[in-house]
């Protein structure tokens, strides 16, 4: 296992370095002007030209590498051109609030997905079956503003059920002192329970507009995977020795799809690092997707490119924990090497 | 038997989620801990409708105590406190109730808002100010004015604070400084503990209103020092994320990542605050800002396009103030990017195709008035009827267009992706257009990359909005008309203009900058460089409870007034 974790280490760490290169490059060949950004629409020549001398953007392209690479690895991403603040900070100061809203919307639609996606699979071809697929069809396409749209029109301004989309907390409450930087934790880590519950009741909304949409493909995958696990010849076997219904389903047939739901549950996640943007604009939420939203609009490049970084090295050490949970599922994974010689 | 299992499992697992979901719905906020501007509040109200919004269809409004914190949401985020680096809309808020400029306007109530006018008056910090007949200004400040920390503001903070906007490498207020005939800081002269001066070169026009700007606010010489480095000599850094206030309000706490900011009243301003505190908030979507507020989640809320102005108007629990504004809207026309934008046929041929009224009635909802030329409507020596500006005639229009000897032609018309405004706009412009023969190419861009392509001059049709600070055509003119400027996106020159904007940024004569003001809108109309829309109203939406709103000369949204009735 050592072995094993050495050598995806090894591949993250060469990923991460490649990341940054690419994502280097890539900046510096969108068209774009970041000193005359950086000093504002009325700034002069001489002052345009004082910027790109003291960030070295006038050096050559090798020499900016350098310097960036030296800067990275003392984790220093740059400054944002918006706020004058070094974009690790920022970044890091938002990170908790992407990760909460990622983890409890992945957590509600593994809740919805796997358990829809065995039911479909074990009563195939029926109506329950039937009417999952409309589900996943349904979740699939819908857009995420939409159903945040409505779901904030009807739940929080019509119905009152769910605050306004403001914030992580209601207007004016302090955040509680961080432990974890989710809400819900460190509320209750301080004991303030109220700001646990009220940071729930911010929470639910996102949560349920990711949460809908994104148990569609874990519902689709679990019961894809289920169907291949239960149609194999072992579980016939289980059958014919009379083996009970619910341990063919929940250890010899879930187990055995596990790897491809896992997987799927880790794109899922991956997603929700990078790519809520939408929902964290909608719903005001103070995360790194809507960090990149401000970047992206005001084309604040030293903040995207740590964005995109970010995401990045999130990226891989999420598949280093899906390949770790693959070995730990599936001893034929990280024995694959010894077995094969 | 067995196969009830994966059922039950399922009900199982949306009993909880259900119950997660109800017992988050139905929780109460009532001990949640507030922040430092609501706990002042408190001493005259405790359950403040700001801190539990969703509760106010559960909450008897008669009984309900009122809180007298002010919640506040702006069009965009608050980036940067210093208050001598161009910022976002919403730092300049914030950076106005943190600074107080040496003067003020004098305000007179129209429709329940407090609207400035062109008189000036001392501001609260200030005790005397007289202009003598060589422009020499001499200020003296209140003895009793302080900074936030409690130390008294000294004349030789105020200076210290002129000094730095000029030399500070960083500081964008030297393009401020020659309408005001300052160009160095000789110009600033400490007096004595309480009295400094400033002399500029020659009288002008605009000095008074120039010190009405927030940007002329005290900064505390010994703090900036303080915080000085050798690469930050003016302590920049340090002002960024940090404020001792000279004006009506402290820096309570900034939680920048959550994007909420509360004010505290400065107890050593010399005037009133009439709310206990202020909490900005950023909510990034309009259609969001404008339901919390229907909501009561929001006391404020700045930044909403017309469209929903035009909706809150008929809530009876919204207030919309609304006040004709110097701001112009208009499309530039680049010659450069598109050469058949090179003839001036064209150009006038489009200026009268333009369904002038139909944008202002349906796009802006009436919350707009006839931009005319780049000296708008509501701007002093407007003169629109003589100077002939466009209205739309067709025939005019198909006219000109036939004698240009220009056949058809396509032509992108760019758009930036946050004004919805502008994007309906581009659709009756692109209509209209069609029947001179010109295909117009709608490309909606993001801010950034249109901010940048405007800079480079590489749109050919572009949307722009432009208000100047203190309401003057001249410096209006300046900054979009000039030969060579930077912000004159449509890269049009006029030499005789040019001449005219020298000449009346000046003048202090009415009648002579009357004349001056004429001929520009005469020569504006004749080249045709852009097509003016329209000029945007002023507007603010309020909780109906909301009093003291004020509109001054930057429009940028002024909090010390604001009480809830």
């Amino acid at each position: 296992m050592r072995r094993y974790l050495a050598k995806r280490l090894g591949i993250s760490l060469l990923t991460i370095f490649g990341i940054v290169i690419v994502v280097f490059f890539l900046v510096r060949v969108v068209p774009g002007d970041a000193a005359s950004l950086r000093a504002g629409p009325y700034a002069t020549e001489e002052r345009i030209e004082a910027i790109a001398d003291q960030y070295g953007l006038n050096d050559p392209i090798p020499v900016q590498f350098v310097d960036y690479m030296s800067g990275f690895v003392r984790g220093d991403l740059g400054v944002s051109i918006r706020t004058n603040q070094p974009v690790l900070g920022e970044l890091l100061a938002r990170l908790p609030a992407s990760l909460e809203l990622a983890l409890y919307s992945v957590l509600l639609a593994t809740l919805i997905g796997v358990p829809l996606g065995i039911l479909a699979a074990a009563r195939r071809g029926t109506w329950v079956d039937n009417l999952t697929r409309v589900y996943a069809v349904i979740g699939s396409s819908m857009a995420l503003f939409w159903l945040g749209l409505l779901l904030i029109f009807f739940f929080a301004f019509q119905l009152g059920w769910f605050p306004g989309p403001v914030d992580r907390l209601a207007v004016g409450t302090e955040a509680p002192p961080t432990y974890t930087g989710f809400y819900t934790i460190d509320g209750v880590l301080s004991g303030r329970f109220s700001t646990t519950m009220e940071a729930f009741r911010y929470l639910a909304l996102p949560v349920f507009t990711l949460g809908f949409v994104l148990a569609a493909p874990i519902l689709k995958m679990v019961r894809a995977a289920m169907i291949e696990a239960l149609d194999s010849d072992f579980v016939r076997t289980a059958k014919a020795v009379g083996i009970s219904r619910t341990r063919m389903l929940y250890v010899d047939g879930f187990r055995n799809a596990l790897i491809p739901v896992i997987t799927t549950i880790g794109i899922v996640f991956g997603f929700m690092l990078g790519g809520n943007i939408i929902v964290e604009f909608l719903f005001s939420w103070p995360g790194v997707g809507r960090y990149a939203f401000d970047a992206i609009t005001t084309r604040d490049l030293e903040a995207l490119q740590g964005f995109v970084i970010m995401v990045g090295i999130l990226y891989v050490i999420l598949n280093i924990v899906i390949d770790v949970a693959y070995g730990l599922i599936d001893p034929r994974i990280r024995l694959g090497r010894t077995a094969s010689t | 038997m067995t196969r009830k299992r994966p059922s039950r499992l399922l009900l199982l697992s949306a009993l909880i989620m259900a119950l997660g979901l109800i017992a988050a719905a139905c929780s109460s906020t009532d001990d949640t801990t507030t922040t430092a501007a609501q706990a002042a509040a408190s001493s005259t109200t405790t359950t403040a409708a700001t801190t539990e919004p969703t509760e106010t269809t559960e909450a008897p409004e008669p009984e309900q105590p009122i809180s007298n914190t002010i919640v506040v949401s702006l069009s965009t985020d608050i980036n940067i406190l210093e208050q001598h680096l161009f910022r976002s809309t919403g730092s300049y808020a914030v950076t106005r109730a943190l600074y107080q400029p040496l003067l003020d306007q004098v305000y007179t109530e129209k429709d329940g808002a407090l609207l400035g006018t062109s008189e000036v008056t001392p501001s609260e910090i200030l005790d005397s100010y007289d202009v003598a007949a060589d422009g020499t200004a001499t200020f003296t400040l209140n003895a009793n004015a302080k900074f936030a920390n409690g130390d008294p503001i000294k004349a030789s903070d105020a200076v210290y604070m002129l000094q730095r906007s000029i030399d500070a490498p960083a500081s964008y207020i030297p393009l401020l400084l020659p309408f005001i005939a300052i160009d160095s800081a000789d110009s600033f002269t400490v007096v004595d503990d309480l009295t400094f001066t400033i002399t500029p070169n020659q009288p002008t026009a605009l000095f008074n209103r120039f010190m009405t700007f927030q940007v002329f606010g005290p900064i505390e010489q010994s703090l900036a020092d303080a915080n000085a480095t050798d690469e930050d000599p003016y302590a920049f850094d340090y002002f960024t994320t940090n404020a001792n206030a000279s004006g009506p309000y402290g820096l309570g706490s900034w939680d920048q990542a959550r994007g909420e900011l509360v004010l505290e009243p400065n107890t050593g301003w010399p005037g009133q605050v009439a709310n206990a505190g202020v909490i900005v908030r950023n909510v990034p979507d309009a259609a969001q800002r404008a339901l919390l507020l229907q909501n009561g989640d929001l006391d404020v809320a700045a930044g909403l396009p017309p469209r929903l102005i035009n909706e809150l108007k008929d809530d009876p629990n919204i207030n919309v103030y609304s006040a004709p504004s110097t701001r112009v809207n208009y499309i530039g026309m680049n010659a450069t990017a598109e050469p058949n934008l090179a003839n001036k046929m064209v150009r006038q041929a489009i200026s009268y195709a333009i369904p002038y009224q139909a944008l202002i009635d349906n796009v802006m909802f009436g919350f707009a008035s006839t931009a005319g030329t780049l000296i708008t409507s509501n701007m002093d020596t407007y003169q629109g009827e003589a100077a002939g500006i466009y209205t739309t005639d067709m025939a005019k229009a198909t006219e000109l267009m036939d004698a240009s000897g220009v056949g058809p032609f396509e032509v992108e018309l760019a758009v930036q992706n946050s004004r919805s405004q502008d994007q309906q706009a581009a659709v009756f412009i692109q209509d209209a257009l069609r029947e001179l023969g010109i295909t117009v190419n709608i490309n909606v861009l993001p801010d950034g990359e249109f901010a940048e392509k405007q800079n480079n001059r590489e749109l050919a049709m572009f949307f722009h909005e432009w208000f100047s600070w203190g309401d003057d055509p001249f410096y209006q003119m300046t900054f979009l008309a000039k030969c060579g400027a930077f912000t004159n996106f449509a890269g049009a020159c006029n030499e005789r203009l040019d001449e005219i904007i020298a000449e009346g940024t000046f003048e202090t004569d009415p009648a002579a900058r009357d004349a001056l003001g004429l001929e520009a809108q005469q020569l504006m109309v004749e080249d045709a460089d852009r097509i003016y829309l329209w000029s945007a109203d002023w507007n603010l939406a309020t909780r109906s409870n909301i009093t003291g709103v004020t509109k001054d000369f930057t429009e940028v949204p002024r909090f010390e007034n604001l009480a809830k009735g």
